[in-house]
């Protein structure tokens, strides 16, 4: 054993990590490692592995199909990952406002708008998705409001748009709640010094706020980010075949489909661009200080 | 050094309070500009709330506020020309020394050149030239101290607001530090307001003290106008120590009395005292008076007091050896306990407990309080 190893076995308290290591052991990494394996087979007819050992499922991913529905599988990766990218810019933009407000909120007030941000999640995600869907679609609440008032037809049903509504929707709380943290946390103090160094309320935001509240900001970029490029209930309750997401390929594949070995090497791409890309955003803003 | 009638401060009736605590009341002061003045005072007094008043933070339910003689009760914190070193320096952490001293000087939108220029001039005046690119979290207590002094006085403030800012250093670099502010007021030539509640060091550092209790000013004067004329019980007991003493008038021969002290019980022949009235016909009132450990005198007991001096019989109640002095606790023939300051050295006479004494002191410290 490294020296470095012995000196770990000699802390007690390791002891503790021993539970949540046996449950990611047993119940991910296992599953893990069968989807990968899964990855590099293909399927029988009647929807059984076969066990073949090949690259094909890698291939036809990165391959754009065009008498295939759907035709372009690159073509449902960069939507994926423009969706939930345009996703969590949009929570930041609305979320920091609230965040803010509830920051500098009296604490009786405070309870109360945290208590409304997670209200939500009291109620089934699939439900509150279906709720949008009435509020989307065609005669649903929108189009009605906009025919009565003779603006015309108003469905964003089946669109893009509608997709990234339900993933704002869905994952604002996971914006809020730690820009909140950091913003609630932060010394006050150091706003009003912007101030008596003679900066304006808007330039304090940008030059000591926003620059103070970054690990907020990283964790929830990242906390939005990753459940909204795997998303696969808003898409396919909200979405249409123009606004398919990675995620829904992935659940479409091993469910109706029944191709396990390639929504396993769909799974496995959607997961190696996830970290990638968070890998990247982390080295961008400079992580290691969060 | 700045000019010369810049930093004027005066606070006019000025009245600020939180639901139904009034933080400040009613306070009027006039603070000329160049001096270093501080706000004297226990926690809960006021004092960082006038502060706060002055900085922009907090606007008065009522009063004045003037600065060089232009009302700034309406201009918002960066519109003043005043800077404020926070309790706890309030340093960017984010961002490294250079860039901290330089954020009021951009706000200002002062050219890059220059700004460099005044970062290494402000740096080199608190003494940490070399530390520019450090970040606040690694530097020292005493170190954050000076950059955010510099950070302040960079972009040449008429009045530097100052709140308790060597409360959270040791006694050695807070010691050191005072004689660095001292130094720094002096080469500047601003108004230091100055908040603390430490009244050693405002004694140290200031040109006039103003003490409050309460949201009310007790007193304004110079140091030494405070320590020798408390003007009540609060400031004579805040600023240093004092007996209090309490007695009757009972003669009067101009601005000479006697006054027959009240004692912990009766004695055969009452207990009087010489006193001097200034400006006051009390008439049989009980007056308080301040007497300073220091400026009692104890004797042997077969001595004869010096002449003009009060005298009094007691005993030795305990002794406390404080290196450069003695502090006894000598009970009086009435029964009154009073502390005695005795420095140590070879011309005063040494008692031990329970020795009896002669206690005299002179009828100019007996300084009549207000009630």
């Amino acid at each position: 054993m490294s020296p470095r190893l012995r000196r770990a076995a000699r802390n007690p308290y390791l002891i503790l990590l021993v539970p949540a290591l046996v449950w990611l052991v047993v119940f991910f990494l296992i599953p893990l490692g069968m989807v990968f394996l899964y990855s590099f087979q293909t399927r029988n007819p009647d929807g059984t592995i076969a066990w073949t050992f090949q690259l094909g499922n890698y291939l036809r991913l990165l391959r754009p199909l065009q008498d295939e529905f759907p035709p372009n599988y690159v073509v449902i990766i960069l939507r994926s990952l423009w969706m939930a990218a345009l996703t969590t810019f949009l929570c930041l933009l609305i979320g920091y406002p609230f965040a803010y407000g509830l920051a500098r909120s009296s604490l009786r007030w405070r309870n109360t708008l945290v208590l409304l941000v997670v209200i939500p999640f009291w109620t089934n995600f699939l439900i509150r998705t279906y709720a949008w869907r009435f509020l989307l679609w065609r005669r649903g609440l929108f189009d009605t409001l906009a025919q009565g008032l003779g603006l015309g037809e108003f469905v964003l049903h089946g669109t893009p748009t509608a997709v990234v509504i339900g993933l704002v929707y869905g994952y604002l709380p996971f914006m809020i709640l730690p820009l909140y943290i950091t913003l609630e946390r932060m010394d006050r103090s150091l706003i009003e010094a912007a101030y008596d160094l003679g900066a304006s309320p808007w330039r304090a935001f940008w030059r000591v706020t926003v620059p103070l509240s970054r690990p907020g900001i990283i964790a929830g970029s990242v906390l939005v980010f990753i459940p909204s490029a795997s998303a696969f209930v808003t898409p396919k309750l909200l979405g249409g075949a123009k606004s398919m997401m990675l995620g829904e390929l992935v659940e479409m594949q091993f469910k109706a489909v029944r191709d396990w070995p390639f929504g396993s090497a769909a799974g496995f791409v959607l997961m190696a661009l996830v970290l990638l890309l968070v890998a990247l955003y982390f080295r961008a803003v400079g992580a290691e200080e969060f | 050094m700045a000019e010369r009638f810049r930093g004027d401060i005066e606070l006019e009736g000025v009245r600020k309070a939180y639901g139904n605590v009034v933080a400040v009341d009613d306070v009027s002061l006039h603070i000329e500009a160049g001096t270093f003045f501080s706000l004297l005072g226990p926690s809960g007094c006021g004092k960082t709330t006038t502060l706060r008043l002055l900085g922009g933070f907090l606007y008065p339910d009522a009063g004045e506020i003037r600065i060089d003689g232009r009302s700034v009760v309406h201009l918002p914190p960066h519109r003043r020309d005043v800077n404020t070193v926070f309790q706890q320096y309030a340093l960017f952490p984010h961002m490294t020394v250079a860039e901290n001293v330089a954020f009021g000087l951009e706000m200002r939108g002062v050219p890059k050149p220059e700004i460099r220029k005044r970062v290494a001039e402000a740096l080199e005046m608190v003494g940490l030239e070399g530390l520019e690119e450090r970040k606040p979290a690694e530097l020292s207590g005493g170190q954050q101290q000076r950059v955010a002094l510099a950070r302040a006085l960079v972009s040449r403030p008429s009045i530097l607001l100052l709140d308790e800012p060597l409360a959270s250093l040791d006694l050695k670099l807070r010691k050191r530090m005072q004689e660095e502010l001292k130094a720094l007021q002096a080469e500047v030539g601003i108004t230091f307001l100055y908040v603390t509640h430490d009244q050693e060091e405002a004694m140290s550092l200031s040109d006039r003290i103003a003490v409050m209790k309460d949201g009310k000013i007790q007193q304004v004067g110079t140091p030494e106008e405070i320590y020798e004329r408390p003007r009540n019980r609060f400031v004579a007991d805040f600023i240093g120590t004092s007996n209090f003493v309490q007695g009757r008038l009972v003669h009067r021969n101009g601005r000479q009395g006697v006054v027959e002290l009240v004692g912990n019980y009766d004695t055969p022949r009452p207990l009087r005292s010489w006193v001097e009235l200034e400006g006051v016909s009390p008439n049989g009132n009980l007056l308080t008076f301040s007497l300073r450990p220091e400026r009692i005198v104890l004797l042997p007991p077969d001595t004869a007091p010096p002449k003009g001096m009060n005298r009094a019989h007691g005993r030795i109640r305990s002794r406390t050896f404080l290196g450069t002095d003695f502090q006894y606790t000598v009970r009086l023939e009435n029964g009154l306990e009073w502390v005695v300051l005795q420095p140590n050295v070879g011309t005063f006479p040494r008692f031990e407990r329970d020795a009896a004494v002669l206690v005299a002191w002179s009828p100019q410290d007996m300084r009549l309080l207000e009630e």
